[in-house]
């Protein structure tokens, strides 16, 4: 049984239609990237998931539990689908009021009322890991992007979530910072975590992606290995997508 | 023009015995203004139905009549309506003491509460909202989220507005000598009933406020500075 199943989200934005009826479904463990360009509804759709901005219609199912989104009032049962995800956003959205320790452990002592040394003991595990141990009592404002990012990667894999939701979480990062924010997302690929990456950075999605999945106008367009999906698409709005993105780093052709 | 030095030290003790009464004044009608703005506030930002329209619209007639004027409605008009009041619920109205220092109080929340609204909700939205999606995306209620996240961000954001309008507060209590009640200006003018030194009687009381709106101003700067420190970037007041 998939962890993660969208049946036909649809979503209007503003008049327009951003999502167009989609079906999504991940197995557990799989890393699966969405690329597309702006505007495509990946995004917007990785939102629907967590109920950020609920779809017009449609249901998300994770771990066995369905909601529809017409049932997006029921606090209660949206609060325990997101429970079950974990999200790594582009502007990072650290609680800019708590230290990096407590950012990592507010979810498990408020949320799943973990005691504070056992959840401070995982929190210190998991920034070793990103070496970002000895900024445990830092703010997140004294800290660049790419180690607010990490953070946030900590405070996302502290939940021990059935799927990870990534929002573009190199796009707001100074490209000497993105490497270090990728290194970290594939260490936790390695893992064995359901992750779903909406990325600009194609090389991550070839190195890590069990799936990639090509996005335009709300709908999916093309989906397969990242062998299939970059290297050689089958569908004309991919390969013209991907030429844009690529430019004079393209030696294939179909 | 000599002042009458004697008299002003000697008056000192005098007109700082109305202090205690005058800072419990400004504190309670403070603590009920800001109360009175939470509340309204939560109506506001909720779009609750019927409440929203009529708190905007109370909030335009409290902005609108100078305080000064509410004062004198609150004198003549409440003891009317604790007289309405009698015999409800076991309450009997005594026309012989009324409490002319809650009266005033009372005008002070309301008019205050009115501008603290607007602290309030600027405040709130000055928060980044992706402060509360976060939140929401490790498994927070909307409530675990504004309680630990976001209303103390929005509380540090407010704590200048907030220091001016307990100052702006004090100061204007003194509005309601005019209106029976016993705080520093009416026990100043009191204290000059007897003699001809009015200057000096005023020239220690103007004293008394500006030492105390000083020293909050000092504290303020201290909690400021405290509760801003993660800021880190951020130039404290």
């Amino acid at each position: 049984m998939p962890i993660l199943e969208l049946k036909q989200i649809r979503k209007r934005l503003g008049g327009q239609s951003v999502l167009k009826g989609v079906d999504l479904s991940l197995e557990e463990g799989e890393v699966v990237v969405i690329l597309g360009p702006s505007g495509s509804g990946k995004t917007t759709l990785l939102r629907t998931i967590n109920f950020l901005n609920p779809a017009d219609s449609g249901t998300v199912t994770i771990d066995g539990l369905s909601v529809d989104a017409a049932q997006h009032h029921q606090r209660r049962l949206v609060q325990q689908l997101r429970q079950k995800t974990a999200m790594v956003f582009q502007n990072y959205c650290l609680f800019k009021n708590k230290t990096v320790l407590q950012n990592i452990t507010d979810g498990l002592t408020i949320v799943h009322k973990v005691k504070k040394a056992a959840a401070e003991q995982q929190a210190l595990a998991l920034l070793s890991k990103v070496n970002l141990a000895e900024k445990a009592g830092a703010y997140p404002a004294e800290l660049s992007g790419g180690q607010q990012q990490r953070v946030g990667i900590c405070r996302a894999l502290a939940l021990h979530p059935k799927v990870i939701l990534f929002d573009e979480p190199t796009s707001a990062l100074d490209p000497e910072l993105v490497g270090e924010v990728l290194k970290t997302m594939k260490a936790v690929a390695q893992t064995g975590i359901t992750m779903l990456v909406v990325t600009h950075e194609i090389a991550f999605a070839r190195e890590a992606a069990d799936r990639v999945i090509y996005m335009e106008g709300g709908q999916i367009v093309e989906q397969g290995t990242p062998q299939e999906v970059i290297d050689h698409p089958r569908q004309e709005q991919t390969l013209r997508f991907l030429r844009t993105i690529l430019e004079d780093k393209i030696d294939y052709m179909i | 023009m000599s002042l009458n030095y004697a008299f002003m030290v000697q008056d000192i003790p005098v007109v700082l015995a109305a202090l205690p009464r005058t800072l419990g004044f400004a504190l309670c009608a403070y603590m009920g203004a800001i109360l009175l703005a939470f509340l309204a506030g939560i109506c506001i930002l909720r779009n609750i139905p019927l409440l929203k329209q009529l708190v905007i619209a109370l909030n335009t007639l409290l902005k609108g009549v100078p305080l000064m004027v509410q004062l004198l409605l609150c004198f003549y008009a409440i003891p009317y309506l604790l007289q309405g009041l009698d015999g409800f619920l076991g309450y009997a109205y005594n026309p012989k003491n009324p409490s002319y220092f809650a009266f005033a109080l009372v005008a002070f929340a309301f008019n205050y509460g009115a501008y603290m609204t607007d602290v309030v909700l600027s405040s709130y939205r000055a928060v980044d909202k992706g402060q509360l999606e976060a939140a929401y995306s490790v498994g927070m209620s909307a409530w675990q989220g504004l309680a630990h996240i976001v209303l103390p961000q929005a509380l540090v954001i407010a704590i200048p507005n907030l220091t001016n309008y307990f100052i702006w507060l004090f100061k204007a209590s003194s509005l309601a000598s005019l209106v029976n009640v016993f705080e520093l200006l009416a026990t100043a003018r009191m204290s000059t009933a007897n003699n001809y030194a009015i200057l000096e009687g005023y020239i220690v009381a103007a004293g008394i406020y500006w030492l105390v709106c000083v020293l909050a101003e000092k504290g303020f700067a201290l909690l400021d500075k405290k509760m801003n420190k993660f800021r880190h970037d951020l130039p404290t007041a």
